[in-house]
C-alpha cells in the first residue's frame, strides 16, 4: 500500500515537473516526436529513464502519446468525413430524383399542346400543296406560222430568224384538301399570257394612261373541282373509282400528257391540234382491277363545249370519253401494253340563234368530232407509242395559227393597196382599192375556206416514246406527228409534219431539264392552189384581183419552222 | 423414416423427369411458337421491310430517294396533281411510285 502511494506521488511529481517545464523545452520535445517514457522498478519503486530488469513502463493516467492523439484525431476526422460523405450521397440521390422528376415534368409540359395546335396538325394532314413549273429558252432559227409549241408561247412569223425568248409556260399551284377520305377538293390556278392591245384610258381633259394589259402574265383558274373518292369502294374490282364535278382535266389530254411524260417540252397530239385539257363538267373515272393489276382504265365525262378559259354559249354539251385496256394487266399506271381509244363529240361554242343562221363558213357553228386510237407499250426504262387521229371540224384557223399567223387571220391586213374606184375587190374586203401586193390575204382566205367550212375532216398519225440511257440520268425522247387538216382537199398546202427530238436530264426528284429541237415541216413543195378548187370549199370567198387574174393562189405553203429549246421543269 | 421430397418435386416439373424424346418435342414446339409470334409482328411483316410496296405507302418521296437514289424518270401527273416516279437503276430493284400533290406516296409498285 505504501509502495503504491509512493509510485503515485512520484508520478504526480513528474507530471508537475513536466507541466512546469519552461515553454521552450516542450516544442523541442514535440518536434522530436518522441514522448518521455519512464520505467519503474516494481521492487523498489524507483523510476528510470531506460527499461531494465523488473522495470515496467510507467503509465501515467491523462497523458497520451502523439500517435494516440493523431489516431484519435484521424478517427474523428474520418467519422466526420464519412458523415459528410453520407450527407453528400443522400443529397446527390435527392438531386438525381429531383432532376428526373423535372425532366418528366418538362416532357409532360412539352407534350401538352393547345387545342388549336392539334386542330392545325389535323388540318395540315388533310391539306397538300404542290407546284408545277415550266420554263424555257427558245431560239427559232426559222420561225414561221403554225400552232403553239407550248401554251403561252408565241413566236413571230417568217423573216424573223434567230428570234429567241425566255418563256414561262406553266406555274401551277396545286391545292388539294381532303377533309375526309371520301372527298377531295382541288384548286389549281395557272399562269397565262395576256395578248391583245386594250385601248388606252383618257384621264382628265388632256391626259391619258397607256394600257398595261398586253403581254402580262396573269393567273387564272385551270382546275377546280370536288372529287368523290369512295362511292364504289364496296365493289372490290372498282375500288379507286372517282366522280369529279367542276372545272376538270378531261379524260384524254391530261392522261396522254402523263403517258408521254414530256409535256414540259411539247404538247401531245390532240392538245397541239385543238382539244383543251380542261372543261367544266362532270366525269367518272376509275380502274377495273383483278387482284393487284388493272385491266381497264377509263374516264367518261360530259362537259361544256367551251374550254376552261371561255364562256359557254351553246345549248348543247360535249362528251369526252377514254377507255384504256391493259390485256396483260398493269401493275402501275401505264405498265405494259395499253390500247386506248378516245371519243369526243361536241359543238362549236356559239349561241343557238347564231348556230342556226345560214353561213358559208359553218366551221365555228358545226359539230366537232375527235377520235383517237393509241397503242402504247411502256416499261420503267422505255416506251413506244403509235396513235391514229381522226376529226371533223376539229382544226380551224384559230388552231392553225395559235402560235403565230398572218395578220389577215386576225383582222390586220397585210396587203398593200392604193385607193381607187376601179377595183372589183380588195384584200381588205372593201371595194374601191387596187391591190399591188396581196400579202397573206389570199392564203388566209384559203385557210378559212379549207379549215372552217363546216365539212372539214382531219386525219393524222403520231408516234412518240423515250429510252432511258442506263447508268445515267439521261433519257432520249421524241415525238412525230403527221397532220392533214382537211383530207377532202386534193393537195392541202397546210398539211404538215411536226417532229420533236431531245434528251432529258433528271437532276433530282424535283427538277428536270431537256435540250431539244422542235420543228414544223410543211412538206408540200410550193405550188399555186387552183382558185376554182378554193371556191368549191367556199364560193362566197373574195380573193384578190391578182389571184383572180392568175386563176390560182400563189405561194400558199408556209415556210418550215425550226427551233431549239432548253426546257426546265420543277415539280414539288 | 424421412424421405426426400426432391424426387417428387422433380417429377412434378416439366422436364426433369421427362424422357429425352418428349423434351425435344417440347423444345421444338416452343421454338416454333416463338418464331410464329415474331413473324406475326406487324412491324416485321411489312412495316420495316423496304422491299414491300406497303412499306412505302404514306412515306414522302424524299425518303425513297434517300434509299433508292435519284429517280430515273419523273412525270408530273396533270390528272391528279401528283407525280409518277420511276427508279430503274441497272442491277437494282426497280420501283414505281405515285405521289399526291404534297409528295406523299399513294401508290407503290415493285417491278419484277
Amino acid at each position: 500500500m505504501m509502495r503504491r502511494w509512493r509510485i503515485q506521488a512520484i508520478a504526480l511529481a513528474l507530471v508537475c515537473a513536466a507541466l512546469a517545464a519552461p515553454p521552450g523545452s516542450r516544442p523541442a520535445r514535440a518536434q522530436s516526436g518522441t514522448p518521455v517514457q519512464l520505467w519503474v522498478d516494481t521492487r523498489t519503486g524507483q523510476v528510470f529513464i531506460r527499461p531494465g530488469a523488473h522495470r515496467v513502463r510507467l503509465s501515467m493516467p491523462g497523458v497520451i502519446t502523439e500517435d494516440q492523439l493523431n489516431r484519435q484525431v484521424e478517427e474523428k476526422v474520418e467519422q466526420k468525413t464519412q458523415a459528410l460523405q453520407s450527407q453528400i450521397s443522400q443529397q446527390q440521390s435527392v438531386n438525381a430524383s429531383l432532376a428526373q422528376q423535372n425532366a418528366a415534368l418538362n416532357q409532360q409540359v412539352a407534350q401538352m399542346k393547345p387545342a388549336w395546335t392539334n386542330f392545325a396538325d389535323n388540318f395540315m394532314n388533310k391539306f397538300s400543296l404542290g407546284t408545277l413549273w415550266y420554263f424555257d429558252y427558245a431560239m427559232y432559227t426559222h420561225p414561221s406560222f403554225g400552232p403553239q409549241f407550248l401554251t403561252q408561247i408565241n413566236q413571230p412569223g417568217p423573216g424573223n430568224e434567230i428570234f429567241n425568248s425566255f418563256d414561262l409556260s406553266r406555274a401551277y399551284l396545286n391545292f388539294l384538301f381532303t377533309p375526309t377520305k371520301d372527298i377531295t377538293v382541288r384548286v389549281t390556278p395557272n399562269v397565262y399570257r395576256a395578248i391583245g392591245s386594250a385601248s388606252n384610258d383618257k384621264v382628265g381633259a388632256s391626259g391619258a394612261w397607256g394600257t398595261s394589259l398586253d403581254g402580262n402574265l396573269g393567273y387564272r383558274l385551270k382546275y377546280s373541282y370536288v372529287q368523290f373518292n369512295t362511292l364504289f369502294d364496296s365493289i372490290k374490282s372498282m375500288k379507286g373509282t372517282t366522280i369529279k364535278l367542276g372545272v376538270l382535266p378531261n379524260g384524254w389530254v391530261p392522261w396522254e400528257e402523263d403517258l408521254y411524260g414530256y409535256r414540259f417540252v411539247n404538247l401531245t397530239p390532240w392538245n397541239y391540234y385543238s382539244l383543251a385539257s380542261g372543261q367544266a363538267g362532270i366525269a367518272i373515272a376509275g380502274p377495273i382491277k383483278s387482284g393487284e393489276k388493272t385491266y381497264v382504265d377509263y374516264e367518261l365525262g360530259v362537259y361544256n363545249n367551251s374550254s376552261f378559259h371561255a364562256f359557254e354559249q351553246t345549248n348543247t354539251k360535249e362528251t369526252i370519253d377514254r377507255v384504256t385496256i391493259y390485256p396483260f394487266g398493269a401493275l402501275w399506271r401505264f405498265d405494259g401494253l395499253g390500247i386506248s381509244g378516245l371519243y369526243n363529240y361536241g359543238y362549236g361554242n356559239v349561241t343557238p340563234d347564231l348556230a342556226n343562221i345560214p353561213a358559208a363558213l359553218k366551221g365555228p357553228q358545226s359539230h366537232i368530232e375527235r377520235l383517237a386510237a393509241l397503242v402504247a407499250y411502256t416499261t420503267e426504262t422505255w416506251q413506244l407509242a403509235g396513235e391514229f387521229d381522226y376529226g371533223h371540224n376539229a382544226f380551224n384557223v384559230g388552231n392553225m395559227f395559235s402560235g403565230s399567223g398572218p395578220g389577215d387571220a386576225f383582222g390586220i391586213p397585210t396587203c398593200v393597196t392604193t385607193p381607187a374606184a376601179t377595183s372589183e375587190a380588195a384584200c381588205t374586203g372593201a371595194g374601191g382599192t387596187v391591190v399591188h401586193y396581196p400579202g397573206w390575204y389570199d392564203v388566209t382566205t384559203l385557210s378559212q375556206a379549207l379549215l372552217n367550212n363546216g365539212r372539214a375532216a382531219e386525219e393524222g398519225f403520231a408516234f412518240f416514246g423515250h429510252y432511258h440511257v442506263p447508268n445515267t440520268p439521261l433519257t432520249v425522247f421524241g415525238m412525230f406527228n403527221w397532220w392533214q387538216p382537211n383530207i377532202h382537199v386534193d393537195k392541202n398546202p397546210f398539211d404538215f409534219q411536226r417532229w420533236v427530238v431531245g434528251v432529258a436530264y433528271q437532276y433530282n426528284e424535283y427538277l428536270r431539264f431537256a435540250l431539244d429541237t422542235q420543228n414544223v415541216h410543211y412538206y408540200h413543195s410550193q405550188f399555186a392552189f387552183p382558185l376554182a378548187e378554193a371556191l368549191s370549199f367556199n364560193n362566197k370567198a373574195v380573193y384578190s384581183p391578182i389571184a383572180k387574174a392568175n386563176g390560182a393562189i400563189t405561194g400558199p405553203v408556209f415556210p418550215d419552222m425550226h427551233s431549239i429549246f432548253l426546257n426546265v421543269e420543277f415539280s414539288y | 423414416m424421412l424421405k426426400s421430397i426432391e424426387t417428387g418435386a422433380g417429377a412434378a416439373g416439366s422436364l426433369r423427369g421427362a424422357p429425352p424424346r418428349r423434351r425435344w418435342m417440347l423444345a421444338a414446339g416452343g421454338l416454333c411458337l416463338a418464331v410464329l409470334m415474331i413473324s406475326a409482328a406487324p412491324g416485321l411483316a411489312a412495316g420495316k421491310n423496304h422491299n414491300t410496296a406497303k412499306y412505302w405507302k404514306g412515306k414522302n418521296i424524299s425518303e425513297a430517294t434517300k434509299k433508292l437514289g435519284e429517280p430515273t424518270q419523273m412525270t408530273p401527273l396533270s390528272e391528279t396533281g401528283g407525280t409518277l416516279y420511276i427508279f430503274a437503276h441497272p442491277g437494282e430493284q426497280h420501283w414505281v411510285f405515285e405521289t399526291d400533290a404534297g409528295g406523299k406516296i399513294v401508290k407503290a409498285a415493285k417491278v419484277e
